[in-house]
């Protein structure tokens, strides 16, 4: 299927952030990420520590809640490669490359990934949803879903697949005439 | 994740590892009878066999039914191959069942990562450990402190 890539700034850009979700924390960079769940348990063959049950993770740049939050333990000296959230999904981040834009996302599963092929970066974080119910990314400039919805944070930017956009901005200014120039 | 969290999670693993090698300790801990303010080291396999891999102790161990033993204000350190720290765990209480190679406690649990750069705690936990396999059960509130972003940016 066609794959539509669209930068965010190109429809974000130029416009603040009004609130579209939970507060961000006021936090300087290279402060603490916290955890907290109902329950947990790590598995040393799998080298998987998951979280279970109201999960909330509070990091300076992101606020993320799910039921449940697995992290592959990397082996020593390894960079973490790989976080999986799960159920109920929201995740509230400041993207630092697009000029610190707010982001209000939704989705069913989100999937973190880092590699180094090649020299190459590559980190996404892959959003999906449920059937008819496709993630969703806010921002103060209007509304996206798309499926998946994929957050790549090597190029700082959005892909979208069969997305649909709503625009808050209205069509036409306060005097009532439209912006549009024809 | 940053350095300290990747120290964490190897530390986590050498207290598992370590209480594995309780089954060993269990020979150390009093099997009958009643000890105060022990201590008991548990050593690498050579060529490192000169450093400390763990240092278990307690305030207290009381024998229980089925061979099970009561360890009060539980505390464990580990310890890289050069001495430095690597993990600390601490519980008020913990039953240890070597036969079974279990532990467990409903007791309050706080792991420290040697550097303090990360912390996770528990109201309640099970350890349970096979030849190849072992797992950490957190039972109830779980809360884990990272000192850096979990997520470098």
């Amino acid at each position: 299927m066609k794959t539509i890539l669209i930068l965010l700034l190109a429809i974000c850009a130029g416009a603040s952030w009004s609130q579209t979700g939970s507060a961000l924390p006021k936090t300087a960079p290279g402060q603490k990420t916290e955890i907290w769940s109902k329950s947990g348990y790590y598995d040393n063959n799998t080298r998987e520590q998951v979280f279970l049950g109201n999960v909330r993770v509070v990091d300076p740049k992101i606020i993320l809640t799910c039921e449940q939050l697995t992290v592959n333990v990397p082996e020593t000296g390894q960079r973490l490669s790989r976080l999986t959230a799960e159920t109920n999904v929201v995740i509230d981040f400041v993207d630092e490359k697009s000029k610190d834009q707010k982001y209000h996302v939704t989705a069913a599963m989100a999937v973190y990934s880092y590699s180094v092929v090649n020299s190459v970066t590559n980190e996404t974080i892959t959003f999906t949803g449920l059937l008819g119910k496709p993630p969703l990314v806010d921002t103060a400039q209007g509304t996206i879903s798309s499926e998946p919805l994929v957050w790549d944070r090597a190029a700082g930017r959005f892909i979208f697949k069969d997305y649909h956009i709503q625009l808050n901005q209205s069509l036409t200014d306060t005097n009532g005439s439209s912006p549009l120039k024809l | 994740m940053k350095s300290g969290g990747k120290i964490f999670w190897g530390g986590l693993m050498a207290v598992i590892f370590c209480i594995v090698a309780g089954r060993n300790l269990a020979q150390s801990l009093p099997p009958i009878g009643h000890a105060q303010d022990f201590s008991t080291d548990v050593y690498y396999d050579p060529p490192n066999g000169e450093q400390i891999k763990a240092r278990l102790s307690g305030a207290e161990a009381l024998p229980l039914p089925g061979g099970l033993l009561d360890v009060k204000q539980f505390h464990m350190d580990t310890f890289r191959t050069n001495g430095t720290p690597q993990v600390s765990a601490t519980a008020a209480s913990c039953t240890f069942a070597p036969l079974d190679s279990v532990a467990y406690s409903p007791s309050h649990l706080l792991v420290v990562s040697g550097d303090g750069s990360v912390h996770v705690e528990s109201d309640g936990f099970r350890i349970v450990w096979q030849t190849n396999a072992m797992s950490v059960t957190l039972s109830n509130n779980v809360h884990a402190v990272f000192e850096s972003e979990l997520i470098k940016k």
